[in-house]
């Protein structure tokens, strides 16, 4: 049944009102997985269960540790040693009644190219850059649309493949209309403004294809509105492939971090100080507003792909919460 | 808790520990704020809001579900977070941050306070006692996809009223009464009317033709029928009586009041031919034309017909009638955009309207948005402006107040590629009337028609924000002009005009308001022709050239009454001020930080309509302007 209810009108009401009844109805359809529940992984679900989506899948092996507890919103100190996935549900639930919550507890590598097709949207956090190849892959395959993002410390970043992307946006043209001014006397141009909708399409490209960008191509000017954190990132997955975990506060893995800068930077043809040389000691583990900031703009995009209202950032958002500078740049061999 | 792999260092997070921090609103940015914190690792944190749960908070404010409806914002917000972190200290007050135990030592006790307000008026008052008390200040607002956070530290920075408030839009009395040309001009009307029937009597709210119309200067009821029917209240031989007294007369049946307002009130308006020389003649409509109904489904977003409107008209006007009489003698029914009733008579009262005057109908769902002045609201917007606000928090509490910046949240990118941006604090500005050492500001005004009780409410509490001011005249006799602690009876000079009180052209006042600190001395200047609508004019502020008030009035005496933003708490919405703007403001160029020398001039002039007054945004290049 399509039509939206009372109930539900009453509910969505505030945003009904942003994006409207064909975007909401779209919305409710839609059938999201959320890989990886950690701290940014809660801040996305928040903001898909609350728009009023059909279903969420949270899936996560992992088990709750102490460190969730700075930013993680969906448990509470009674789970530890839970699996975290299972220990969300209940409070995912609450956020939402009209919305069908899963649980999946087995692990992302055992998940096949049939099992994302089951979705509309599949975004995965907490992962390997192995996984996020392979899984942004098989989604390609089966047109599903795909998301990753992640945060570290006070960085944090999201990327989008959507895929050939096919949207609605409202653009508000001006036309001069002649309205005769009170003392009947004069009349006078005004300005009245008219909504129209305009279908459009984006073509997104992989994970992947986004790697091989060759950014000694890109100017001066380029490089400036460019973020570093794609670097960041850059390092932190070069980490994890050598130690299959991610860095904590300590010398030993900033002296390897440091390291493994020089190493990537080198390698990509970017001069070291594109990278602070402090940023090791501010991206460990999951700072709470950061994953807001970017658990708001990943969820977001999984709402406007949903609903096919307005147009989606292309391809990657960084934030830094360092200098507060959130950047969306198009990572994409020209 | 040093064990816990964190990016904060451990100094950071002892102070972060054991910083005490006052969170002003719990509604949408609030929540979000909340977990923030605790999630954080604050954990000593007051939070007051005056307003209860509502369905439509729900896709947005996540510490609530729908078995709170009906309660206390601040409570159940406390209790939601407490089950994040069972050992915070979180104080949560059900009140308004007007209420004067609120005062200056009360504030002094925090390190930090956070707005997460929705309104203009507690935002100014925050900003006040945020002044006065010496303690730094994160503002933020929200409206859509857009949104916006910043730091207030005295003499460091802007202050929240160092940028002027944009006017709030207002329609000349006779546009709504005689000449509408918009459907916003049928639903203030529509409003007018409700409180004309049920609510509050205004006679600024008068919503029978205006034969004082400048435009119709001619002999009104002429050619107009209507002088013979029957409760004609314009036939000058008939004393006026009101329409509610009318109404209650016919007891408030549904045709009777049909046929007056949507017959023989527009065949008079015809009367006044001079009005329709250049206009398209309104159409009067009868009762008895609406009765054909083809029955149809009717949904929140159907452009419902004349016969539809007018059965909508009849069932709202029966259903308000039994709710106005159970409020019993001298009651009367406060108009709420989420009650149906009241919604559902503005929406038709204002189609059918519009219908007469050959304007647009909307559906009832628009109409609402116009009506209550709804501003769209989000949980990501709300999530990302929170996330900024504890970034800018530790900033300050990591004494690392050069990294504090504004940050607007954009909807789209332009070729900055920014998203997020932020912008370097602003120095105070110098002719700021509010944070400025000494303030002063110079007004034109008619000493010899305006009031005392003008000067106090629509120029210091309206314009100039005080709360309970004392005005005492700088006469070398310390003559009081206004107490605030006398009551309204006891301040018999109330109703007498400036000029009994030797204030002339010249005379300079001191106005104060204990509980926010804040003194003025205005400065008078005697103006006997001031432009058409106003009753006062800025003329400067501490020796720089202020924004001019020019439309603060209205012929009907006040904007507020004329202006669609009236003051529906709720239509003022997340975290974002009510009284939307469609003016545009002075121009104001902020020099964005980048990481590198070449930072970019962002032009933040224009502003677009879609926002409301503390969010707005640059059509170019989607820069959003804190006020």
């Amino acid at each position: 049944d399509s039509e939206i209810t009372n109930e539900e009108f009453a509910q969505y009401d505030r945003q009904i009102r942003l994006w409207g009844l064909d975007a909401q109805k779209r919305l409710r359809q839609s059938k999201i997985l959320v890989a990886g529940v950690g701290g940014f992984g809660s801040e996305v679900v928040k903001n898909i269960v609350l728009s009023g989506v059909f279903s969420v899948t949270l899936l996560d092996e992992r088990k709750v540790c102490e460190e969730d507890f700075c930013s993680q919103l969906l448990i509470t100190t009674n789970h530890v040693g839970m699996n975290i996935a299972e220990a969300s549900k209940v409070r995912t639930q609450e956020l939402n009644p009209n919305v069908e919550v899963y649980v999946d507890t087995e692990s992302l590598d055992s998940k096949t190219a049939d099992y994302f097709a089951k979705f509309d949207i599949v975004c995965v956090t907490r992962c390997t850059l192995q996984q996020r190849l392979d899984i942004n892959n098989m989604c390609r395959k089966k047109n599903v649309k795909f998301f990753s993002g992640d945060v570290f410390g006070f960085y944090g970043y999201c990327f989008l493949d959507l895929g050939e992307h096919e949207y609605v946006e409202e653009v508000t043209v001006n036309k001069q209309v002649a309205i005769s001014v009170e003392d009947g006397s004069a009349e006078e141009k005004t300005k009245s403004s008219e909504t129209v909708s305009i279908k459009k399409t984006a073509t997104f490209c992989s994970y992947e294809t986004a790697l091989k960008e060759d950014w000694k191509l890109r100017n001066r000017r380029s490089l400036r509105q460019s973020s570093s954190v794609f670097y960041i990132l850059q390092i932190l997955d070069e980490f994890q492939s050598r130690h299959q975990r991610l860095p904590i506060q300590n010398s030993m893995d900033s002296l390897t971090l440091s390291l493994i800068r020089k190493e990537i930077l080198t390698k990509a043809g970017m001069k070291e100080n594109f990278v602070s040389d402090d940023f090791q000691d501010f991206c460990c583990s999951v700072l709470s507003p950061v994953a807001a900031v970017v658990g708001g703009v990943m969820a977001q995009e999984v709402i406007k792909a949903c609903s096919k209202k307005n147009k989606p950032h292309q391809n990657f958002f960084f934030f830094n919460g360092l200098n507060h500078t959130g950047i969306v740049d198009n990572i994409c061999p020209k | 808790s040093s064990e816990v792999n964190t990016p904060l260092s451990s100094s950071v997070l002892t102070d972060v520990n054991n910083a005490k921090l006052f969170v002003v609103g719990a509604g949408g940015i609030g929540c979000e704020l909340l977990k923030n914190l605790v999630l954080t690792g604050f954990r000593n944190i007051e939070v007051i809001d005056l307003d209860t749960i509502d369905v439509s908070n729900l896709n947005r404010q996540f510490l609530f579900q729908k078995k709170h409806v009906g309660k206390s914002k601040a409570m159940v917000a406390k209790e939601s977070v407490l089950r994040l972190c069972p050992k915070a200290n979180i104080n949560a007050r059900h009140d308004s941050i007007f209420n004067p135990q609120y005062n200056m030592q009360f504030f002094k006790q925090f390190d930090l306070v956070l707005n997460a307000l929705d309104n203009r008026a507690a935002r100014n008052h925050v900003n006040r006692m945020c002044l006065a008390a010496d303690v730094p200040l994160i503002e933020s607002g929200s409206a859509g996809y857009l949104g916006q956070v910043t730091v207030i530290k005295k003499s460091v920075t802007e202050c929240y009223e160092c940028q002027p408030a944009p006017r709030q839009k207002s329609f000349p009395g006779c546009t709504i009464r005689n000449t509408p040309s918009e459907l916003i001009h049928c639903i203030v009307w529509a409003k007018y009317l409700f409180n004309q029937l049920f609510g509050e009597e205004d006679a600024d709210q008068d919503v029978s033709p205006d034969t004082a119309d400048p435009e119709a200067a001619n002999n009104p009821g002429e050619k107009g029928d209507g002088s013979s029917e029957e409760n004609n209240s314009h036939d000058l031989d008939k004393p006026r009586i009101s329409t509610r007294e009318w109404a209650r007369e016919c007891d408030y049946d549904a045709e009777k009041i049909f046929n007056k307002l949507f017959h023989t009130d527009i065949n008079y308006l015809l009367s006044m031919d001079k009005l329709w020389q250049k206009r398209t003649p309104p159409k009067p409509v009868l009762w008895a034309e609406c009765q054909e109904i083809q029955e149809r489904q009717l949904d929140h977003q159907t452009v419902m017909t004349l016969q539809e409107n007018a059965r909508l008209f009849s069932e709202s006007i029966n259903a308000l009638k039994d709710e106005f009489k159970k409020q019993g003698d001298g009651g009367m029914l406060v108009w709420d955009k989420d009650e149906d009733p009241a919604m559902n008579f503005t929406s038709s009262v204002a189609n059918i309207r519009a219908h007469i005057f050959h304007i647009e109908e909307k559906s009832c769902f628009e109409v609402k948005s116009m009506a209550g002045n709804i501003i769209p609201a989000i949980a990501s917007t709300n999530a990302i402006v929170a996330g900024l606000i504890v970034l800018q928090a530790l900033c300050l509490i990591r004494k690392r107040f050069a990294d504090c910046r504004t940050v607007y949240v954009c909807e789209a990118v332009n070729d900055t590629k920014k998203l997020l941006k932020p912008c370097t604090l602003d120095p105070p500005k110098r002719g700021c009337y509010v944070c400025a050492e000494k303030p002063e500001i110079t007004l034109k005004l008619n000493t010899k028609t305006l009031t005392c009780e003008q000067f106090r409410d629509k120029i210091l509490k309206s314009h100039l924000g005080m709360l309970a001011p004392d005005v005492e005249i700088l006469d070398g006799r310390g003559t009081i002009l206004i107490s605030s602690e006398e009551d309204e009876e006891e301040n018999q000079s109330l109703g007498q005009t400036l000029d009994s009180f030797n204030i002339t052209h010249g005379s300079r006042l001191r106005a104060d308001d204990f509980l926010q600190n804040y003194d003025i001395v205005v400065n008078i200047l005697h103006e006997e022709n001031l432009p058409d609508d106003m009753i006062f004019q800025v003329s400067e502020t501490k020796g720089t050239i202020g924004a001019s008030a020019e439309k603060e009035t209205t012929p009907e005496n006040n904007t507020e009454e004329n202006s669609v933003v009236q003051e529906d708490k709720i239509e003022i919405i997340e975290d974002a001020d009510p009284s939307a703007s469609q003016d545009e403001i002075p121009r104001k160029r902020k020099r964005s930080s980048t990481n590198d020398k070449d930072s970019v001039l962002i032009d933040s002039s224009k502003r677009s309509k879609q926002c409301d007054d503390s969010v707005i945004v640059n059509d170019d290049n989607n820069v959003v302007v804190l006020d």
